[in-house]
């Protein structure tokens, strides 16, 4: 099982990745992803899938509100920091 | 709005018009469906030809033909739901009356077409797959928003064509399922005239205001939503249904599979030779 720094460490990864708005130094936990436009709308359907992966299981993505793609740490909070 | 847009907007409603249907009587849905059927045309299906495929049963196979064709047409039903929205807050919102008469009856056709996927996915797999996009709001600059949202129709329409155009014409499917895809296509034929000239149109007329910088934003989301619109082809819930092993992963090897970069590209291919020929695009990209 994954601790906390190694699953943000997983998604900051996969924000390099898909994102060639900011470097490997500029991107922190807090960063913001949306505001800075690191991430649009468009790669977030990408990031559910890799989320799903992570913790193997479905979302209801009726509950899934904007705020939650934040930064990586609210991503972290919403789907990995208490039992959903 | 130019003459043109004006112009193809009165031959389209004349024919749209011509071809008026009532929904609910138009096509029969069984009470059940045999699934030891072909639902669309295995070419089409996302693991066609790779290992996981040539494991599988022509039973199973056609299950997952069940399947597929359950996503696609669960992608018709969020893709024509928001196309509503987008479509009825256009309404009278120009100065072009015949513009305003075709998009009624685009309001018209399109809410027929998910009443006919809807009906599919609720009455035969007992629901539709959910919709794992999300919009967040941001700023535009003028006439931006107007473009993506018809660059927006467009993809999603173009590629949704190919498939209809597929099945419809392929024997091996099942009466039904060819029979909404033919309807689909037949429909939608004049929905891709009407979005190719107004696509047109806006570029010509809000581009050489934008900056490069939003040019360059305008060009990189085609390209992103032309993906996006791809992996949703991909639904790991397909293959969970289908109790295929480790569906996430069956997904990224298969969207990055060398079979399915061609079907994509053959798919996508007279939508992005039209975008290049506008100007829209500067070159075809890979998908």
């Amino acid at each position: 099982m994954k601790t906390e720094q190694e699953i943000k460490e997983v998604l900051r990864q996969w924000v390099l990745t898909k994102s060639k708005k900011v470097t490997d130094s500029e991107l922190k936990f807090d960063t913001h992803l949306l505001e800075t436009r690191i991430l649009s709308s468009l790669h977030v359907m990408e990031l559910i899938l890799e989320v799903e992966k992570m913790k193997g299981t479905r979302f209801n993505l009726k509950n899934i509100k904007p705020g939650v793609f934040n930064s990586i740490d609210t991503i972290y909070s919403s789907f990995f920091g208490s039992p959903a | 709005m130019s003459q043109d847009i004006s112009k193809v907007a009165k031959i389209l409603t004349a024919q749209s018009i011509k071809g008026f249907y009532n929904p609910f009587t138009h096509i029969k849905f069984p009470e059940t469906l045999d699934r030891r059927n072909w639902f669309t045309s295995p070419e089409l299906i996302s693991i066609y030809g790779s290992s996981e495929w040539e494991a599988l049963s022509e039973e199973q196979r056609q299950t997952l033909s069940f399947f597929e064709t359950v996503n696609f047409f669960s992608l018709n039903v969020h893709g024509e739901k928001s196309l509503l929205e987008g479509l009825s807050r256009r309404l009278y919102d120009n100065n072009d009356a015949d513009v305003t008469d075709y998009i009624h009856h685009f309001i018209d056709e399109e809410n027929k077409h998910m009443y006919f996927f809807g009906t599919f996915c609720e009455k035969y797999a007992g629901k539709i797959y959910p919709d794992r996009k999300l919009i967040f709001p941001r700023e535009y600059a003028e006439g931006e928003e107007e473009f993506l949202f018809f660059i927006k129709v467009f993809v999603f329409e173009e590629i949704v064509d190919y498939y209809n155009v597929t099945a419809a014409r392929d024997e091996r499917v099942m009466a039904l399922s060819r029979e909404i895809n033919a309807n689909h296509h037949e429909d939608e034929a004049r929905h891709l005239a009407f979005g190719r000239v107004i696509l047109n149109n806006l570029f010509k007329t809000y581009s050489p205001q934008w900056s490069t910088e939003t040019l360059a934003g305008v060009r990189e989301y085609i390209k992103n939503y032309y993906m996006t619109t791809w992996r949703e082809y991909y639904n790991p819930d397909i293959y969970i249904d289908m109790g295929l092993a480790h569906p996430y992963d069956l997904v990224s090897r298969t969207f990055e599979s060398t079979k399915a970069k061609e079907h994509r590209a053959t798919a996508s291919r007279a939508s992005l030779n039209y975008l290049k020929k506008c100007r829209i695009i500067e070159e075809n990209f890979e998908l």
